[in-house]
C-alpha cells in the first residue's frame, strides 16, 4: 500500500512538473509561431502581387481568400489558399488571380511533401513561372513532353506527371468554387 | 587518471560505440531526414539537446525514482524536452521545422535517448551521464551529417544549399530517395567496420 502511494506520488510530481514547465514554454512560443504562420502568407502574397499594399481576408466557398488592395484602395488581385492531395501527401498552393478574373497572376507552392528531385520540382522556378498570366478559362490543362500551344496550358514535369497534374487539379477545383462568388461581387 | 576516464565517456560515443554506425540505434531519423546536410544537422542538434537535458535530469533524480515507475518517469522527462525542442524550432526556424516534419516529435521514441537514460544515466553520476550523453549525441549528429552531406552532394550537387559540383554533373536522384539512404548508410557502416577491425 505504501509502495503504491509512493509510485503515484513520484509519477504525479513528475507529470505535474512537466506540465507546468511545458505550459510556460508553450505560452512563450505561441505568439511567435502564430506570427510565423501569418508572415509566411503575407510574404507569399507580396511575392505574387507586388503592387499590393494591404489585404483583407474572408472565407469563400470553403477557401481562404485574400483580397489584395494597392495604396489607392483598388483591388489588384485575389489570392486563394488551396490544398489537395499530391503524389505523396498534401500540397498547399497560394493562387493569385488577376482582378479581371480571367488569368492567373502566379502561384506559389506553400507546402509539399513530393519526392525530392522528381515531384519536388513543382516548386522549381521554371514550373511555377508557367502559371504567370495563364488563362484559366474554361480550365487549366497540362501537356506532356512538348511545348504548350494554348494560353491555358502548361508543360508537366517529366517523370512527375502525377505531381504536376495534382497542382493543376487543385488550382482548377479552387477556382471553380471561388470564382462565382467573386464574379457576383463585381 | 580520473580525467582521462571522463574523457573516455565522451569519446566512446563518437566512434567505438557510435549509436548509429555501431549500435544501430535511431535508424528511423537517420534514414528519413538525411536528404540534405542542413536537415541532418538540425536533427542532430535537436537530439543532442533532448539527450543531454533528459539524461541530466534522469541522473539527478536517479536515487529518488522508484524502479517500478522509472520507465514512465523517463518517458515523461524525454517527452517534455522533445516538446520544448519542437516548439522552439517552430518559433525560431519555421522552414527547418517544416522540412523535418513529424520527425522532431518522433524523437520521443528514438531509442538512443531512452537507451542512454536506462543503461547509463540511471546508474551513473551527473557528470559522467552528461559527458556520455554529449558524446552519444555528437556521434549521432556526426553520422547524420556525413550521410546527409553525401546524399545532398551526390543527389543534388549541393552542400548546405550551395551548389558545389559543376553544372555538367547530372545528379543521382536515387541518392535523395529512400534507397539512397540505405546505400549511403551501408557504405558508411562498411567503412566503419574496416576502421574498427584495423584498430584491433
Amino acid at each position: 500500500m505504501k509502495l503504491l502511494f509512493k509510485m503515484i506520488l513520484v509519477l504525479g510530481i513528475t507529470a505535474f512538473a512537466s506540465g507546468f514547465f511545458l505550459s510556460f514554454v508553450y505560452t512563450k512560443t505561441l505568439q511567435e509561431i502564430e506570427h510565423n504562420r501569418k508572415r509566411e502568407i503575407e510574404v507569399s502574397i507580396k511575392e505574387l502581387v507586388p503592387e499590393g499594399k494591404r489585404y483583407k481576408f474572408s472565407q469563400l466557398g470553403g477557401y481562404k481568400v485574400y483580397r489584395v488592395y494597392n495604396d489607392k484602395d483598388e483591388i489588384v488581385g485575389y489570392c486563394i489558399l488551396a490544398s489537395g492531395s499530391g503524389y505523396q501527401g498534401e500540397i498547399k498552393i497560394l493562387i493569385a488571380i488577376a482582378p479581371d478574373l480571367e488569368k492567373l497572376l502566379g502561384i506559389k507552392i506553400v507546402e509539399n511533401v513530393e519526392t525530392p528531385g522528381l515531384g519536388g520540382k513543382i516548386t522549381s522556378d521554371w514550373f511555377v513561372e508557367q502559371f504567370k498570366n495563364l488563362k484559366f478559362m474554361p480550365k487549366i490543362e497540362y501537356v506532356k513532353n512538348k511545348k504548350p500551344v494554348k494560353k491555358n496550358q502548361i508543360q508537366a514535369i517529366t517523370g512527375a506527371t502525377i505531381s504536376s497534374s495534382s497542382v493543376v487539379r487543385i488550382i482548377n477545383t479552387a477556382i471553380k468554387k471561388v470564382l462565382p462568388a467573386l464574379e457576383n461581387e463585381k | 587518471m580520473k580525467n582521462k576516464n571522463l574523457f573516455l565517456e565522451f569519446k566512446k560515443g563518437l566512434i567505438a560505440q557510435n549509436p548509429v554506425l555501431v549500435q544501430f540505434l535511431g535508424m528511423c531519423p537517420t534514414l528519413a531526414v538525411t536528404t540534405s546536410a542542413i536537415n541532418a544537422l538540425t536533427m542532430g542538434l535537436a537530439v543532442i539537446f533532448v539527450l543531454v537535458a533528459s539524461t541530466f535530469f534522469v541522473s539527478v533524480i536517479r536515487k529518488i525514482v522508484l524502479p517500478q515507475v522509472r520507465i514512465a518517469v523517463f518517458t515523461i522527462i524525454i517527452a517534455t524536452f522533445v516538446t520544448i525542442a519542437d516548439l522552439f524550432l517552430k518559433a525560431k526556424f519555421p522552414q527547418l521545422s517544416k522540412a523535418l516534419g513529424p520527425y522532431v516529435p518522433l524523437i520521443v521514441v528514438n531509442c538512443i535517448i531512452l537507451g542512454r537514460c536506462e543503461a547509463f544515466a540511471s546508474k551513473n553520476s551527473v557528470c559522467r551521464s552528461f559527458l556520455d550523453a554529449l558524446g552519444m549525441g555528437c556521434g549521432f549528429t556526426l553520422a547524420l551529417l556525413i550521410l546527409g552531406s553525401i546524399r545532398e552532394i551526390l543527389g543534388n550537387g549541393s552542400l548546405f544549399g550551395k551548389m558545389i559540383l559543376p553544372e555538367v554533373y547530372k545528379p543521382l536522384i536515387v541518392m535523395l530517395l529512400p534507397p539512397g539512404a540505405f546505400l549511403g548508410l551501408g557504405v558508411m557502416v562498411g567503412i566503419m567496420n574496416l576502421i574498427i577491425k584495423k584498430k584491433r
